[in-house]
C-alpha cells in the first residue's frame, strides 16, 4: 500500500521557494530517509504533510485516502520535542493518548523503551535535551501508529544521546513500521534507512532504495612506491571507469563484476608492487555530494 | 467530534497550571469580596442614598441593587482575570509549540479551535453561575425579608453577565490568534479595552462624529451589559438624556454584543484555519 503520495507539492515564503514540485511515493514498510543540507526543504515537506504548513500548490494523500483523519495513525516529531514544560512525562503522554482517542492506560512500557521510566514524575522542564528527545520518541509510539516521522532526531544531542537515540530508531525500524526520517546526517540515513530521497533547494534530486541511489561500482584504493607508473598502468586497463588521484592513494572505479583480487597480480606482472589496496562500495556521502554538486 | 473529549484534553493541559490557577482564584476571591469595600466608604456620592443599595435586592424591577453592583464588579474582574486566561490558554501552547504538536498528534485544526472555544464558553458559563451564586448569597443575607421572586428580579442579569464574559474572552482570543505573542497580546487587550478604544471614540467625537454613534464600539457595547448602574439613578440627579447619550439599553447591548461575539469567533476561526501554525 502507498502510505504517502505527494503530487507537485510546493511552498513559497514570499519570493523564497522552499519546496518545488515535490513528487514522492512512500510505501508501507519502507524506512524512508529525506536527506538534504540545512534549508533544503525537509522540514517544510514534513510540515505540509502533517498539516502544520499550508502548501502553496500541489497535494498529498495518506494511506491512499482510506482514513478521514490519517494523523491519528501517525506518530511524529517535527523539529523540536514539544511538550508542556510544567507537566511531567506521564501527564504529557496522557494528553497525547487522549488526542489519539486512546483511553487512559499505563505509559510505563513506552517510557521504559526510551529509558525514562525513572524520571516519569519529573517535570518536562527539568529534562536534558536528550531526555526531551527520547520522550518525544516515546510519544510517537502511543497508539501503535502505522507510520512514524522523525525530523533530525539526533540534532543537538551529545555523543551519548546520539548513540541512545540511534539505538532506539534502529529498534523501531526493525519493527517493520513505515518510518519517514529527515536528516542531514548521511551516516544516520545510511545506517537506518531502506529508501532515500535527496532534496536540495526545495527540489527532489533523486529518490529510491538506498542501493539504487548508491551506484554499484566498486571503488579500489590503491598505491605503490612508483605512483606515476601505477597511474599510467591503470589507465591502460579496459575495465577502469574512472581514476581519481588522492593525496594518500589512487582511487579507481571499476564495474561491480570486476575481480579486484586480480589487480595486485596484474600489477605485479607489470613489475609494480602495490603497498596499499582497499576494496569498498561507494557510500552515500559520495553519492550525495555527487548528486547535489551536479545539481549546482 | 466530541466536545467532551476536547474539554478533557484542555483539562489535562491546564489543571495544574499555576498561572491559570492564580487568575481563576483571584477572580473567585475578588468578585464576592470587592463589594464589601462599599461598607468601608466614608462618603457616598450624593446620588447614592445609602450603602445598603450595594448589598440588597431591589424592591422592584428597574431599581438599582446588588445584581447591578456585583455585575459591575464582575465586569472588571472578568475583563482582567478571565480575559487574560483566554489569551494564556492559546499563548502558552504557541510558545511551547504544543499547538502544532496537538495537530501533529491528530487533532484537526477545527477540533483544536473548538477545544479552545468550548473552554471559553465553559469559563463564561461557570463565571456567570458563580456571579449568580455570590449575588444571591450576599443579597439574601443583607435584604430583610427577601422573597425568592424579589431575589430573582434582575433583568436577565446572569445572561447579560454570560454575554459580557463571552465578549471579553472572544475578543481576547481574537487578539492572541492575530498576534501570536502572549505578552504583546495581553498588553494590547488590556490597553485596548481601557485606553485605546476610548481614545479612538474621543478622537471621533472631537472630529464631530455624534457621540451616540461611538457607543457602538465593541468593548463599550460589552461594558454596557453590566455598567455602573448610573442610569438607574433618579432622573433628578442626572438627566435621563445624559444617560441615554452614554449608555446602551440592555436589549440593545445584548443584541450588538452578540453580533460582535459572532464576528470575533468567525474571524479567529478563519485566521486559525488558514495560517501556518
Amino acid at each position: 500500500m502507498k502510505v504517502l503520495e505527494t503530487k507537485g507539492l510546493s511552498k513559497n515564503y514570499g519570493h523564497i521557494k522552499a519546496l518545488q514540485n515535490l513528487n514522492l511515493t512512500i510505501n508501507q514498510g519502507e524506512v524512508f530517509g529525506i536527506l538534504g543540507p540545512n534549508g533544503s526543504g525537509k522540514t517544510t515537506t514534513l510540515g505540509i504533510i502533517l498539516n502544520i504548513l499550508k502548501a502553496s500548490g500541489g497535494q498529498y494523500e495518506w494511506f491512499e485516502g482510506q482514513y478521514k483523519n490519517p494523523r491519528l495513525r501517525i506518530g511524529a516529531i517535527l523539529e523540536t520535542p514539544n511538550f508542556l514544560p510544567y507537566l511531567n512525562a506521564e501527564q504529557n503522554l496522557r494528553i497525547v493518548a487522549r488526542i489519539k482517542n486512546i483511553e487512559s492506560q499505563n505509559f510505563d512500557s513506552y517510557l521504559d523503551t526510551v529509558n525514562l521510566l525513572h524520571r516519569k514524575e519529573s517535570k518536562f522542564s527539568t529534562y536534558s535535551l536528550g531526555m526531551k528527545q527520547r520522550l518525544a520518541i516515546a510519544a510517537t509510539m502511543i497508539g501503535e501508529p502505522d507510520v512514524l516521522i522523525f525530523d533530525e532526531p539526533t540534532n543537538g544531542l551529545d555523543p551519548e544521546g546520539i548513540a541512545e537515540v540511534r539505538n532506539i530508531l534502529n529498534n523501531i525500524a526493525a519493527m517493520n513500521k513505515t518510518v519517514i526520517m529527515a536528516s542531514h546526517i548521511l551516516a544516520e540515513v545510511e545506517k537506518i534507512c531502506s529508501h532515500v530521497g535527496i532534496l536540495k533547494n526545495g527540489t527532489l534530486l533523486a529518490s529510491g532504495p538506498v542501493g539504487s541511489i548508491l551506484s554499484d561500482e566498486q571503488i579500489i584504493e590503491i598505491d605503490a612506491p612508483g605512483r606515476a607508473e601505477l597511474s599510467n598502468y591503470l589507465k591502460t586497463l579496459p575495465s577502469v571507469l574512472k581514476i581519481i588521484e588522492r593525496a594518500e592513494f589512487i582511487e579507481v572505479h571499476v564495474p561491480q563484476e570486476f575481480d579486484s583480487t586480480q589487480l595486485s597480480k596484474l600489477c605485479a606482472d607489470s613489475n609494480i608492487y602495490i603497498n596499499h589496496l582497499v576494496i569498498r562500495k561507494a557510500n552515500l556521502e559520495e553519492e550525495f555530494l555527487a548528486i547535489t554538486q551536479n545539481a549546482g | 467530534m466530541n466536545i467532551l473529549r476536547l474539554l478533557q484534553i484542555e483539562y489535562l493541559k491546564f489543571k495544574s497550571n499555576s498561572v491559570i490557577r492564580l487568575l481563576v482564584i483571584l477572580y473567585l476571591i475578588f468578585l464576592p469580596i470587592a463589594i464589601f469595600m462599599g461598607k468601608e466608604l466614608d462618603e457616598l456620592p450624593d446620588f447614592i442614598l445609602s450603602a445598603d443599595v450595594f448589598f440588597t435586592f431591589p424592591e422592584k424591577a428597574g431599581e438599582q441593587g446588588i445584581w447591578d453592583y456585583m455585575g459591575y464588579i464582575g465586569n472588571w474582574m472578568s475583563y482582567f482575570f478571565l480575559g487574560v486566561v483566554a489569551i494564556y490558554i492559546l499563548g502558552i501552547e504557541i510558545n511551547n509549540k504544543t499547538l502544532r504538536q496537538s495537530v501533529i498528534n491528530g487533532l484537526t485544526r477545527k477540533e483544536y479551535f473548538l477545544s479552545k472555544l468550548s473552554t471559553i464558553v465553559l469559563i463564561s458559563v461557570l463565571a456567570s453561575l458563580y456571579y449568580g451564586l455570590c449575588t444571591l448569597g450576599i443579597g439574601w443575607i443583607h435584604t430583610e425579608g427577601a422573597t425568592l421572586s424579589q431575589a430573582l428580579t434582575n433583568e436577565w442579569a446572569m445572561s447579560r453577565y454570560f454575554l459580557m464574559c463571552m465578549g471579553y474572552l472572544s475578543f481576547a482570543f481574537l487578539i492572541i490568534v492575530l498576534f501570536r505573542r502572549p505578552a504583546v497580546s495581553v498588553f494590547l487587550y488590556l490597553s485596548y479595552v481601557l485606553i485605546i478604544e476610548f481614545g479612538i471614540r474621543m478622537t471621533l467625537i472631537y472630529f464631530k462624529v455624534p457621540p451616540e454613534w461611538t457607543k457602538y464600539f465593541p468593548m463599550n457595547v460589552v461594558e454596557d451589559l453590566h455598567p455602573f448602574p448610573a442610569f438607574k439613578i433618579p432622573a433628578a440627579k442626572m438627566g435621563p438624556d445624559y444617560i441615554k447619550e452614554i449608555l446602551l439599553s440592555y436589549p440593545e447591548s445584548a443584541l450588538v454584543s452578540s453580533l460582535y461575539i459572532i464576528i470575533f469567533i468567525a474571524l479567529s476561526y478563519r485566521m486559525f484555519m488558514n495560517r501556518d501554525i
